[in-house]
């Protein structure tokens, strides 16, 4: 059940289908790996259905605009497969992934890690009840469905996407209460040589603003959500001012009647794989946390893996799809394709990419939070989801000198349940430093060990069928 | 904007009939199981094992299995991940869900 490709590709977003275009234009032969049932990752996310397709064509037009990219996968030498999770990346190459309930494996030439981002968790009292969602949530449910999350909705959080978020569902006729923005306003002046290097991207941005304006949604820097409120649904939400200090001045918090809250903290870089595989990685919080070193063709520190798009520091669309433009030219050029041609992209795009990085490092310094969301946490708020345990039993632990992650997990099962530490992690990497007083940078993640995503024992032991023989 | 309108406007094709612990339910072709609870009002999946707390979709893709539920008797279906089927038997999922069939 092993076959030998060119490119083994981990992600159907931005960066993967432009990695594998820009791959099999120069010549190689690409495999790309999505567990979505349609391509094109969060940011094209593409509703199932024709008819759904059509409503709201002025908002969402995913479909449309993803088109050019998703010619690729009718490239001759593109192979895609949906619903296929990734579980295991193994040293010697073998590449392990379940499709349709069996688990088949490949062992390409190179891969290119494409696997995104997720929402950065961010712990809050009744941040678990139904209602509370994250912005990635609401964007799927608009995009997808063409549905919107509730009646009555708060946006809170810090970063762009809140804001963005926030507009679409203003445009599709969405009662949004209120936009929280945790970060102080800052005068965009200061930042005014990184912004105007990308000057539709602002815009856009701009045109977030505007669209809350003109339907008079209170937007509010340096504001909070303190607290989710409801029995089986969120009813209500508490909000309170962040004084200049950082502190959350929680005596001039108000309670508003929500039934929906979309949190949105910004994104984490989705690294399991390339964590698993022993890839050095830094700590850049501007970046949303850990990722990959990579030169400048976007390899990693192992020979024959790539990474590109938001699994290397999310960025935004734009970034995503030059990074896998870049890495589909240097993996084919790796490989010995078409190499005067590859090599003319790569310079093309590292230059757009520099200027790039100017303005996201701008808008980083624009969306600095105040202070650390900790403040938030109280004795009950639950920061591992899937094992339930609270705060308290995590400082708990911590008091009685499980001050590293790795011990914390054992001792408490954290990180351990179905989401595998995604929803957890960055919050017990912060509770970890500020006990003991090392900056995050310092704090060393347990390493992800196969399989990274839940599948289930039966699909590890059931082999293809025999009449699956395209993958052998 | 009231219950009966989180669908946005539009005409969303075919029918399709399911049920929610025993009630029955109008979605779409093409709808995920989220996002017909969603434009039902319902906000909830499950019960957690140890607290008995109520979760429900939260990341929207795949990622954090709070939208987890049981479906046609299986249990840990995401409802974000699985599309509507005609007669599809949707419940909460209490714990880790009725034991699978072998």
């Amino acid at each position: 059940m092993t076959a030998t490709i060119d490119i083994a590709i981990i992600g159907a977003g931005p960066a993967g289908l432009a990695a594998a275009r820009q791959a099999a234009r120069h010549g190689a032969s690409v495999l790309i790996l999505d567990d979505n049932a349609l391509p094109g990752g969060q940011y094209y996310r593409q509703a199932a259905s024709p008819a759904l397709r059509q409503i709201a064509r002025d908002v969402f037009d995913e479909s449309e605009r993803a088109a050019p990219l998703l010619e690729a996968l009718r490239d001759a030498r593109v192979r895609y497969l949906p619903e296929a999770t990734v579980f295991a990346l193994f040293p010697d190459g073998v590449l392990a992934y379940v499709r349709n309930g069996q688990t088949e494996s490949v062992t390409p030439r190179s891969v290119i890690v494409a696997t995104g981002a997720t929402e950065r968790p961010v712990p809050f009292p009744g941040w678990t009840l139904p209602g509370v969602i994250g912005a990635g949530a609401a964007q799927n449910l608009m995009k997808s469905q063409r549905v919107v999350p509730g009646c009555c909705i708060l946006v809170a959080g810090n970063g762009p996407l809140a804001l963005l978020a926030a507009a679409n569902l203003v445009r599709l006729g969405a009662s949004v209460v209120e936009v929280l923005e945790a970060a102080q306003s800052r005068s965009p002046w200061r930042h005014i040589s990184g912004l105007v290097r990308e000057p539709a991207i602002l815009l856009r941005g701009i045109g977030y603003r505007t669209t809350l304006l003109r339907h008079g949604v209170p937007f509010r820097d340096g504001h909070v959500v303190v607290e989710a409120l409801g029995r089986d649904r969120v009813e209500a939400a508490r909000v309170a001012p962040i004084n200049a200090d950082g502190v959350i001045d929680h005596n001039r918090a108000r309670v508003l009647t929500v039934d929906t809250v979309v949190a949105s903290f910004g994104l984490v870089p989705a690294v399991e794989i390339t964590r698993a595989l022993g890839c050095e990685h830094r700590y850049d919080a501007g970046k949303g946390g850990w990722t990959p070193l990579r030169g400048p063709d976007l390899q990693t520190t192992k020979d024959g893996v790539y990474a590109a798009g938001e699994c290397s520091g999310a960025a935004g669309v734009e970034k995503a799809l030059l990074e896998g433009e870049l890495a589909g030219a240097a993996v084919a050029l790796r490989l010995g394709y078409d190499a005067a041609e590859a090599s003319v992209t790569m310079r093309r795009v590292q230059a757009r990419l520099a200027r790039l990085e100017r303005f996201r490092a701008a808008i980083e310094a624009l969306y600095v939070p105040p202070s650390s969301f900790s403040a938030l946490l109280t004795d009950d708020t639950i920061v591992c989801r899937c094992e339930e345990v609270t705060c308290a039993e995590a400082q708990r632990r911590l008091d009685d000198g499980a001050t590293e992650l790795n011990s914390l997990k054992a001792v408490t099962r954290m990180s351990m349940g179905r989401c595998q530490g995604l929803n957890c992690l960055p919050t017990l990497a912060r509770l970890v430093a500020e006990r003991t007083g090392r900056p995050l940078a310092d704090i060393e993640l347990p390493r992800p060990r196969p399989p990274m995503r839940p599948v289930s024992l039966a699909s590890i032991v059931a082999e293809p069928g025999a009449g699956d023989v395209e993958s052998r | 904007m009231s219950n009966s309108s989180l669908r946005l406007d539009g005409d969303r094709g075919r029918r399709v009939d399911i049920t929610v612990d025993g009630m029955p339910c109008s979605a779409f072709e093409g709808e995920t199981i989220a996002g017909a609870l969603f434009a039902a009002g319902r906000a909830h999946s499950r019960h957690t094992p140890i607290r008995d707390a109520v979760r429900g979709y939260y990341c929207g893709m795949g990622v954090c299995w709070e939208c987890a539920l049981v479906v046609d008797g299986r249990p840990n279906v995401r409802a974000c991940m699985t599309l509507v089927q005609t007669g599809m038997r949707i419940e909460t999922q209490a714990g880790f869900g009725p034991p699978m069939a072998p």
